[in-house]
């Protein structure tokens, strides 16, 4: 064991023209700048070991960036392992569009854009008509310079971390705020919706649970000032996810609480636990957004006014989310820590897992056709996102098919790190929460922060349960692994982990 | 419409001598108050309308307690209405056995109660006996079961009264907050099975069987001259972080009152209520931390558990004061950033509702297996018997017992009261009702914001979902509770039935 070096840096990703805003099937053209965007990233070295931990205002790293980025730190003179550089997305929906591919996308180039897959079904005299003129319009921002812009910040602020290393130390502890809450509701049909509407006859309960726990490093330099936090919460940064505004969410909010507090010089990296079932909104005492959302799946008939939160889909409400979280950072800091940890064991995995790819079947695949041949003929004329939204699954489905017959498994880049009695360990995907209670409630460390949409998109990976329910984020469109592929996910994570700590 | 008055009591239910300690099997008498019981009560009338709520530092509000404080009230020749009174309990299973505690209109009406510790005895021939944990039978240090049901029929009517006569023009905000208190207790596995206190650090295990939820629904009561009074606050989680120990406490909700009074000042009140929440528990199922100390208890025994990074022990005092902190710092906030208008001129109906829910039945062949299962275990394991046996043959006792029930009792005569005030709808139950069904109520209510009062006016056990059914265990098992999902799915329908009639009009 060696002393710990630790480096941080952060740097902005928000471009200086305007954005397509990515995370919603309609498209939006940012009109303003709540708050920038940013990257964070902190280095850890000691004894030979070393990880990048980067966490991005984004609604996801996707593969192939994650691999630009890589190949740009590649023969670096610096003796970083740009394999060993973890990157993480909070899942704005208030960041840039750019163009992504998960592994298929790159490596088949077989990607699953809904828009894409929708136009490739379309007659020559049949359009995608865009809800906003993201593909035209000179204001906006490019997908391919917004990609320039994220190669080269990240690169650098990787760097930046790197050479910032000195001798430090940090305190591992725990704490609550209410933050997340499942956002999928299951009917007495044994259905469920993403969103959907509580207040009916055949509503039976939240799908899942909910987890209020913060697992937190502070981190301090050789003189025990703090100089940074590194926050990990069960719920995706998707408080103001439908708005027309660049925004890094509730965590923008924690960030300027805790500078406030603390000093500006103070680093955030924030990260999300498996959380692919989870969001900001309490689905049972719904509160109408402030205004309308462009969101099917939002829109409620006559709602009961409700004395709650505010609107969670509103500024309001995210400001209270961000209180939340950075009022229990604060406070558990002035109660006091506990003993600083350097000098503790550190190691690194990088694994790439073969997780089974879930399947369409050939009724599924017959059906789809049939679905989306009807709704053209039926629905004639141009086409926009409602009608890629309603035809995801078919789409989706069809694609799928494709892509079964070329892929068995889906190579899933995994990293497994042990500091100190800490275990870290990622995935790319929306994870459902149980796969995550499931895993911490195994794991031999003493805390376990899990990291999801880290090193790729792969979509949600559901739950049985989920799948049987149905609806978005459960689809077989919804992401290419399924519950036998979690299953392993998990086993597979579990073993490691609890490898690094048996020794 | 008329303004309201309102008034506030509270009374010392600690009686001096030691208490034998209910709530768990196992038999435990108090060594020290780590904080005196109480009895809140907070009367609002107007309009010839009236209620008086009262919650109780009490595992359960029997339904021989609730009637003889009702007797005790009747006659009263101040305009209160006994019927009216609302008594509820927080669950705190560090406060006392009294004289059939665990009766509901069941064990009370019918004389068909089932006290497993009775139940276990009328099956043993007569050279066996069932010995206690600790000597709470006639033992002159501690107050009699007897002696205890009369201070609590005293000290709560006494309540009820000056509460009622402390009426004074007064005013309220309703509000909402959320703290982290309540989690599922109940863990499911692999095979459908469900356990509560389950043990999650096993490969079986699946999901924590239902969610939680983190809200506080909030009303801050003002006297005329707009000073705050006291404090109704209900949220989903039983009063149960140290519930094996050996003292007498409100468990959170005593740290809760006493941050208030710090901060408000010591005139203030609170008004303890837990909301839906049979499947609840301050404990962290996922992140297990290990008591401090053994807690008698066999389901919550692990068996060489990771060390944890996380809260402190829930089933301690360290995690009761966070526990405790953590809700009270909610409620001074939000007071302290400021409250919505004073609300006094308001709509405000009282129904007193009698619902018929079906029993809950057991069948020919789990009557044979019971019956089967305690003669084997009885035989298997010669001598004496004490609280782990019943522990252990509960869910057999109390098929025999519902057995004999059911041929008698179709539908269970079940007091629930659906007020309006204002914005507000207050329903409550005597059971301990599974948290979706509260949701269910809270989702579609009209009201504004629902305040569920659960083990309230009875003690008729747990209300499990279907899904829990299925899973079994402790608080599933027919033995744990007189209805089940068919008759929670009917209690839900008629209490929103009735709300939204309320708030139809």
């Amino acid at each position: 064991m060696s002393k710990l070096n630790i480096g941080w840096s952060e740097i902005s990703i928000t471009p200086d023209k305007k954005i397509s805003l990515a995370g919603q099937f309609a498209e939006r053209i940012s009109e303003y700048v709540e708050k920038p965007l940013t990257a964070t990233a902190m280095a850890v070295e000691a004894g030979g070991e070393q990880m990048v931990l980067v966490s991005c205002d984004l609604a996801a790293t996707a593969v192939n960036l994650v691999l630009d980025v890589r190949k740009a730190l590649a023969g670096n003179a610096v003796g970083l392992d740009p394999n060993k550089v973890i990157f993480s997305a909070i899942h704005t929906h208030t960041g840039p569009v750019y163009p992504e591919a998960g592994y298929v996308g790159v490596h088949l180039n077989m990607g699953h854009n809904f828009r894409s897959l929708l136009e490739s079904e379309l007659p020559a005299d049949r359009k995608y008509i865009e809800s906003a003129p993201i593909s035209s319009s000179p204001e906006i921002a490019t997908d391919e310079e917004v990609y320039a812009l994220l190669l080269e910040r990240l690169t650098k602020v990787v760097l930046d971390a790197w050479n910032n290393r000195a001798p430090g130390s940090y305190v591992n502890t725990f704490g609550r705020a209410v933050v997340g809450m499942c956002r999928r509701a299951a009917y007495s049909d044994g259905s469920a919706q993403m969103w959907g509407d509580t207040n009916t006859a055949v509503f039976e309960a939240l799908e899942g649970g909910n987890d209020s726990g913060i697992e937190l490093l502070y981190v301090f330099d050789e003189k025990e000032k703090l100089t940074g936090v590194v926050a990990n919460i069960a719920c995706p940064a998707q408080c103001v996810q439908h708005r027309h505004f660049v925004s890094p969410d509730y965590w923008g909010e924690v960030k300027k609480l805790l500078r406030e507090h603390f000093g500006e010089e103070i680093y955030l990296l924030p990260q999300c636990s498996a959380a692919g079932d989870q969001c900001p909104v309490d689905l049972v005492r719904w509160v109408e957004p402030e205004s309308d959302l462009d969101d099917p799946n939002c829109k409620r008939s006559n709602p009961p006014k409700r004395k709650a939160d505010p609107s969670m889909f509103d500024l309001a409400g995210m400001y209270k989310a961000g209180k939340r979280v950075a009022r229990e950072i604060i406070d558990l800091y002035e109660e006091g820590l506990d003993e600083k940890q350097t000098d503790v064991p550190f190691e690194h995995q990088v694994h790439s897992m073969q997780l089974p790819l879930r399947r369409v079947t050939l009724a599924e695949i017959a059906a789809a056709r049939k679905a989306i041949r009807e709704y053209l003929n039926d629905h004639p004329g141009d086409v926009d996102f409602n009608v890629a939204a309603h035809l995801q699954v078919h789409l989706g489905i069809l694609r799928r098919a494709e892509l079964q017959e070329k892929l068995e498994v889906l190579p899933t880049e995994v990293h497994i790190i042990r500091l100190g009695n800490i275990a870290i360990a990622t995935n790319p995907f929306e994870l459902f929460l149980d796969y995550g209670n499931q895993i911490k409630a195994r794991s031999l460390a003493e805390q376990t922060f899990l990291i999801q949409l880290c090193c790729g998109s792969e979509g949600y990976l559901p739950t049985l349960k989920a799948e049987k329910g149905g609806h978005y984020s459960a689809f077989v469109s919804s992401g290419y692994v399924g519950h036998v592929g979690g299953e392993q996910l998990v086993r597979q994570t579990l073993q490691s982990i609890n490898g690094l700590f048996d020794a």
